[in-house]
């Protein structure tokens, strides 16, 4: 994965145009699990999130001949799941009644959008150095964060003093911080360059 | 150096306060470190920022791009049998469509154009009447042969014929009555009258009524035949006369009758009449003249009756009658 960030989304989404199924796993690879939780800040079920989001990537599939992109792969992906989401949700509210449903086919971002981009790459970035982290210290913050379990709660499961599991989920935070600094303060800046 | 003082702060403290198990003490001693300065806040707040969406990591671990990019997969291939099968389906569709639109256009066809078509033949003495679908009615001589549809086409009545016929044909003035006969064509709406194709030649013998008379190669040079005219088509020319032979539907009566007439005219039309060749020795008999009516009599009576007038002899020998002083 790390050395395939390499190839530009451009060339890989052109080189998925052209039938290379391998870069349509590539796309999927990178971009399903962001999607998913984008997806979910609208649906709030995962489950449900997932299969929007693999609807989303048949049709991306079937309809490559007729995609158009004149932004970034990145900001196509974000803003389909996102009318795809509100398409559903449109739906969902009509759906025994007859109504015409008005067809979420916006390229515009709004601030709500926008925001919800920004924390789902955030959340993702989290991700990501979560899983740089030593051993020890990502299976205590994820016990708290993930799993919420209070630190009296961890420290009995792990039979390790209450301090020390303070010491590493602030070492965890400390790192993180240290990490994402740049992406916490350019955040707003990088989501809008992406689009 | 200095800025990494400013957000120093007692880590035990710091997650007591995002785990919300700091007590009140705590909770004042982390607001009055956030007072110290501003870089505390934004580092607080940076803090919080993980920490809220630090939650979503279980969203992450809870993914299994694998699994869900085959489940993507496996729909892309339904999705490309189900889009065949539509395409298979749609092309029998088509296919069972054009059946059924060749199917009707046949029956159609049938039903209106094509003419199912009815065949009579006579034999050597053997005459037959034939009602044709609109009313008409056609009287055929022995060795002829017509044509006929069952029922007529919407725009006009046609037949094929050949031989010797009667026809009397109901008036329809929207619906012509067209008789294909010897590549000549004789077109009427309402008469009745004989026709005849032997002898190399069409003969248009008109009883009542009018008809126009042409060749299949030039339908426009017609000749119109009325009561008592004769039209007749040889070698590829219309003529028109009027027709001297009283005796023209005598194979359809039985009755011929002759007024004054010289045995070289009677003789033709007995031959015809009877089916028999007549060879004449003495040409001195031609000339012979008689008044006679002949009604539905064997040739024999007939031939006895002329041997008493005409003071003649006649042998019959194989087919012919052989006339002799």
């Amino acid at each position: 994965m790390k050395e395939k960030q390499f190839i530009t989304d451009n060339h890989l989404f052109n080189s998925f145009r052209e039938g290379n199924e391998n870069s349509f796993a590539l796309i999927f690879e990178k971009y399903y699990p962001i999607l998913v939780v984008f997806a979910k800040k609208y649906l709030t079920d995962l489950d449900l999130s997932k299969g929007i989001v693999q609807d989303f990537f048949v049709k991306f599939y079937e309809k490559k001949n007729e995609i158009e992109i004149n932004t970034s792969l990145k900001s196509y992906l974000y803003l389909s799941v996102k009318n795809t989401c509100l398409n559903y949700i449109e739906r969902k509210k009509t759906q025994n009644k007859h109504q015409i449903i008005i067809e979420h086919n916006s390229t515009d971002i709004s601030d709500e959008v926008s925001n919800k981009i920004e924390e789902t790459e955030l959340e993702y970035e989290i991700f990501k150095y979560i899983e740089k982290l030593p051993e020890q210290c990502k299976r205590i913050f994820k016990m708290s964060r993930v799993e919420y379990k209070k630190n009296q709660e961890i420290a009995d499961e792990l039979q390790i003093s209450k301090r020390t599991v303070e010491t590493q989920i602030s070492k965890a935070l400390r790192i993180l911080r240290e990490s994402l600094s740049h992406h916490l303060k350019w955040l707003i800046f990088i989501t809008l360059h992406f689009f | 150096m200095k800025k990494k003082e400013e957000h120093r702060i007692n880590d035990s403290l710091l997650i007591k306060f995002l785990t919300k198990e700091a007590d009140e003490n705590e909770i004042i001693g982390v607001n009055n470190w956030l007072i110290e300065d501003e870089a505390n806040k934004r580092y607080l707040e940076q803090v919080k920022k993980i920490w809220r969406h630090s939650e979503a990591l279980n969203n992450f671990d809870s993914i299994d791009i694998d699994s869900d990019f085959n489940a993507v997969l496996r729909t892309i291939e339904k999705n490309k049998k189900v889009i065949k099968l539509n395409n298979q389906k749609l092309f029998l569709r088509i296919a069972a469509s054009i059946v059924i639109l060749l199917s009707v256009g046949v029956l159609i066809k049938n039903v209106l154009f094509q003419d199912n078509l009815v065949s009579v033949i006579t034999q050597n003495n053997e005459q037959k009447e034939i009602l044709l679908s609109d009313g008409s009615v056609i009287q055929l001589n022995s060795n002829s042969k017509l044509e006929y549809p069952e029922k007529f086409r919407r725009k006009s009545r046609e037949i094929k014929f050949e031989g010797e016929a009667f026809l009397e044909i109901q008036k329809n003035p929207d619906k012509p009555f067209i008789i294909s006969i010897n590549n000549s064509i004789v077109e009427v709406i309402g008469t009745s009258f004989n026709l005849n194709s032997r002898s190399n030649q069409v003969t248009v013998d008109m009883v009542t009524g009018k008809t126009s008379f042409y060749s299949e190669e030039n339908r426009k040079e017609k000749i119109t035949l009325l009561k008592g005219e004769r039209g007749v088509y040889k070698e590829n020319k219309l003529s028109k006369s009027t027709n001297e032979n009283a005796n023209f539907l005598a194979w359809k009566t039985g009755k011929l009758e002759f007024r004054n007439t010289k045995l070289k005219e009677v003789i033709p039309e007995l031959e015809k009449y009877y089916g028999i060749r007549f060879i004449i020795n003495d040409t001195s008999i031609n000339d012979l003249v008689i008044t006679t009516t002949i009604d539905n009599q064997t040739f024999k009576e007939v031939m006895d009756e002329f041997e008493i007038i005409f003071d003649i002899i006649y042998e019959v020998s194989n087919e012919s009658v052989i006339i002799k002083k």
